[in-house]
Parts: C-alpha cells; structure tokens; sequence
C-alpha cells in the first residue's frame, strides 16, 4: 500500500521515505531516527507531508471505531470542564433534551409497549453474595471495586459477584457506612426497603432498619441522589440531591422527608465502635440497644413515652456500665437475666 | 452541519458520522503503541473544542482533516523522540549507565520505564515525558504548564532519581538471579 502512495506522488524526498518507514515497520536505526526528527520539525516540510497524508485520508478504508459518544462526553468533561459547568449545562441541557426527547419518544413507548405487554420477565442470572452481620456485631467488607463498607450490628447487605458495567447496586437491611469508590460513569446504588441513593463516589451513612420508623441517610463527603419513593405508589419517586453535611430522615408512616443536620462524629460513631445517643427517645435507644449488646429489652412503652436521652458512652463500654448511666438520669430499675433486661420505672417512696 | 449553533446534537451526528472514518486514516498511521481510538476521542475533544472556527459554508470533512492530521503529526513526532530517548545515548546518561547493552536488553528498559513512568505522579510523569519524549525546553514546559523553570527542574530530578534508583534495584535483582 505504501509502495503505491510513493509511486502515484512520485516521492523520493528522503524524509518522507523515513517517515513512511517509521509509521509501517518502525525499525529505523538511531541515526535515521535523528534524520526524520530534524526532518519533521522544519516547517519547509510540512506541505510535503500534508499531501502525503491527504492522499492516504482520501484512500484510508473506514475502520468500526468502538469509542461511543458518552465516553467522548466523560473524557471532555473530566479534561477540560469543571463539576459546575458540564458541558450540559442547564440551559443547554434543557434545549438537547427537548431535542433528544422529540427524537426518542417513539422507540421510548414502543420499548414500554414491549416491556409492560409483551415481553414475559425473564430473572437475571446474577449472583450475589451476602453478608448478614448478627446482633451485638459488626463488620467490615471491601466490594470487587475496592468500595468500603462498615456494617452495624444487625444489618444485612446483598452484593452481586461481580458488578455489571452500567450500575453498581447493593441492597441493604439496617446500617451501614460507604466509602465509594469513585468510578465516573457507574453509579453506585443503595437500595433500601424504601429508597434508593445513588452516588458515584462518596462518603455517606444509611440507617434502614425494617423495624425503625425512619430511614436516615447522612452525606459526609461528595453528592448523592435519593431516590425516594411517594405514598402514590411504586411508580412515583421523588429525586433530591444533597450535600454534604445534610442528613436526610424519611418517614416510612407518612412518606415524607425531612432534611437536618448532623454531627459527624455521632453518625459514625457506631464505626469507632462508640454508642451515642443524642436526643433520642426511649424508644429509639432500646432498639439501637438491642440491635448493639445482642439483648431484648422489656419495659412498658407507655410509661417511658415522653423520656429523652442524651448519652455518650466510651469505646467498647459495656452493657452494664450504660444502664448505670440510665438509672441515674431517668430514674429507673433494671434487671438483667442472660439476654433479657427488665426496665421499671423506681418506685416513688425511694 | 449545524454544530456552529452551538448544538450538542449535531456534535454527536458528526461524531458516529466521521468516527470510523478518522479510525480509518488514524489505523494507517499511529505508533504502534498507541490506541487508535485513544487518537480518534482526541480529534474529537479538538473539533469539540474548537467548534467556534468551524464555517458551516466550508466543507466539514477538510476542517476534520487538518485537526486529525496535526494530532497524528503530533503524535508522531513525540513518537520520534520517544524512541530516540530509548535507542540513544540520552537515556543511559540519565540513569548513569555505562555499559551500551543489546537489541534486547534496550527493548525490556524501554518496558521497565514506561511502567515506572505510571507509578510516578501524574505532574511529575507529564513533565518529565515532555522533557524526555517531546524535546521541549525547561523554559518552554515551565510556560506550558505555567510553573517556574526550578519546579521543572526539580520534578526533573526527582523523576531521574526515582528512575535510577528503580533501574539499579532490578539490575541487582538480575545480576543476583543470573550469578546462581
């Protein structure tokens, strides 16, 4: 082929010849090398060389390319773009949407028609690991990506083997606190009983206990999504963003959310192995108490109703040394039996 | 094309348009130790860049040539002095290496430097290779990157030092290897 390109221009300058060497076989001796640098440096050359490449863009076969345009888009953004200022920005984005939305909602609705009427569900195969950390434990476990996750005590966390290419998803039951790895076009998803976060590397905490009134997410580091599901039903959810230092409460009674925020030290605390409860009810705290020694607690719900609790204990403390604690500031008896704590409010005349 | 307005959309019809078509030319052309398709997402980070210039009344597939072309010269030439580095005498001055060793042996160090080159500091790598690679001057990589010339120098020297150090560390392991 190259032989016909030099014959059909008539070359014979002998830094072209080098140079048409070095692109098919590369093997020019050191001396050569240093004859096409000088050669292609002087700029009397250049016309000489962009004809001979003209022709070869004129003749050069087309060649399936893999690259897609998303990865072009990642590859401009991450070089030459801010996080604020995306190439898609707002405005922008408003009008290639329109556009691309125009363009789209037909294979859209005939891929829904297909989807929802036609198509049977046929399960993926994906295999999953589990972790299930038991009561009064805690664990550490690092995903095939080199993401980090702490589980609390009581939790329970589904992983697949190996993740996929578009999404990393996990599901968890009860508590846990993610150090993402940042991996641009994949998302990492939390799925929860009753939302689902969404990040691509960050820092955050998720307490989604079934057995707790509220799901609590807490953002330390980086931007997450919350994929919140609406009491108008599964088909409707609610996206809000958040940022870091924001804690975010969902209730699971009404469907609504609450934005706060935290202290640091208390949402991970449970990781340093410190049990801290700030403000909470009692009710609160025995179910973090339970989860925590592994023990049931029994007591009369309508008696401690209206009680608050401050209390933050030391690393590793134990069992006993905090329902010391509590019986001083409430007021109150208490009787272990192996698993079993028995709670009474003290009797007046003592 | 209407990419002049601005318009992502008309971006992404040009892209799957010519992308297999600059493949084409790239695949005749690119050193050999690079991915065509790393030279193909460059081409069109340029165009996307340089979108502004392009004249819808002009024909788009010249523009598109002369970006393509001058990346792959580009490429190329760095090339060019890549392998200079290696075959020549520049790199064993740098790592204090007397004795000239074969074929062989320069083909495994030309290895045994690219991969130390990725354990380096992305800063530290990029200077380096524009010193070593490109041939440009202290002065210029200093303009380029706009850091003062004894930054440049003392990168340089870092990158020297942990090359050196590296290089040695393997030629003892070898030397301890082959004396058994």
């Amino acid at each position: 082929m190259f032989r016909n390109i030099i014959k059909r221009h008539n070359m014979t300058d002998p830094g072209l010849l080098l140079l048409i060497r070095f692109v098919s076989d590369n093997n020019l001796t050191i001396s050569e090398l240093i004859f096409l640098r000088d050669w292609i440096t002087l700029p009397e050359n250049r016309e000489t060389i962009n004809k001979w490449m003209h022709s070869i863009w004129l003749n050069a076969p087309e060649k399936e390319s893999e690259l897609t345009f998303n990865q072009l888009i990642s590859a401009i953004n991450e070089q030459y773009y801010t996080k604020k200022s995306h190439i898609f920005g707002s405005h922008e984005a408003v009008q290639l949407f329109q556009k691309l939305a125009a363009i789209l909602i037909i294979p859209v609705i005939l891929f829904f028609v297909y989807y929802t009427w036609i198509r049977k569900p046929v399960p993926k195969n994906i295999d999953y690991t589990e972790v299930i950390v038991p009561m009064g434990q805690k664990s550490e476990i690092v995903l095939p990506d080199s993401t980090h996750i702490w589980l609390n005590s009581a939790s329970h966390l589904r992983y697949p083997v190996k993740f996929g290419s578009a999404t990393r998803d996990v599901f968890l039951d009860g508590e846990a606190y993610f150090e993402v790895k940042k991996k641009a076009h994949i998302p990492f998803l939390v799925h929860t009983s009753d939302l689902v976060v969404k990040v691509l590397g960050t820092k955050f905490n998720v307490k989604s206990y079934p057995d707790d009134e509220e799901v609590e997410t807490a953002l330390l580091e980086g931007e997450v999504h919350l994929q919140v599901s609406t009491d108008l039903g599964k088909d409707h959810v609610k996206m809000l963003v958040m940022k870091p230092g924001e804690m975010i409460n969902y209730s699971r009674a009404s469907s609504s959310v609450l934005k706060a925020g935290f202290k640091a030290d208390e949402i991970i605390s449970w990781r340093n192995n410190r049990l801290i409860f700030r403000d909470d009810t009692f009710d609160k705290l025995v179910k973090k108490v339970e989860r925590w020694y592994n023990v049931k607690i029994i007591y009369d719900q309508a008696l401690f109703k209206d009680k608050k609790l401050t209390v933050e204990l030391l690393e590793g403390e134990s069992l006993e040394r905090l329902f010391q604690i509590i019986e001083k500031t409430i007021h109150v008896n208490y009787k272990i039996d192996k698993q079993n704590i028995y709670i009474n409010p003290k009797e007046r005349n003592d | 094309m209407r990419l002049k307005a601005n318009d992502q959309l008309a971006f992404e019809i040009l892209f799957y348009r010519y992308k297999n078509k600059v493949k084409g030319f790239v695949s005749q052309l690119a050193p050999s130790q690079i991915d065509p398709d790393e030279i193909v997402q460059k081409v069109f980070i340029k165009i996307w860049l340089q979108k502004d210039k392009i004249d819808p009344k002009k024909n788009f597939s010249s523009f598109l040539f002369v970006i393509t072309r001058n990346e792959i010269v580009d490429q190329i030439r760095s090339s060019v002095y890549k392998k200079i580095y290696f075959m020549g005498d520049d790199l064993l001055v740098d790592l204090e290496i007397e004795d000239a060793t074969g074929q062989d042996a320069q083909k495994d160090m030309e290895q045994q430097i690219e991969s130390l080159l990725q354990k380096m500091p992305e800063r530290r790598r990029q200077i380096f290779e524009l010193s070593r690679f490109e041939g440009l001057s202290y002065k210029k990589i200093a303009e380029n990157l706009h850091i003062t010339e004894n930054t440049v120098d003392t990168q340089i020297r870092n990158a020297l030092n942990f090359l050196r150090n590296e290089i040695r560390k393997i030629r003892f392991f070898i030397l301890l290897v082959f004396s058994k």
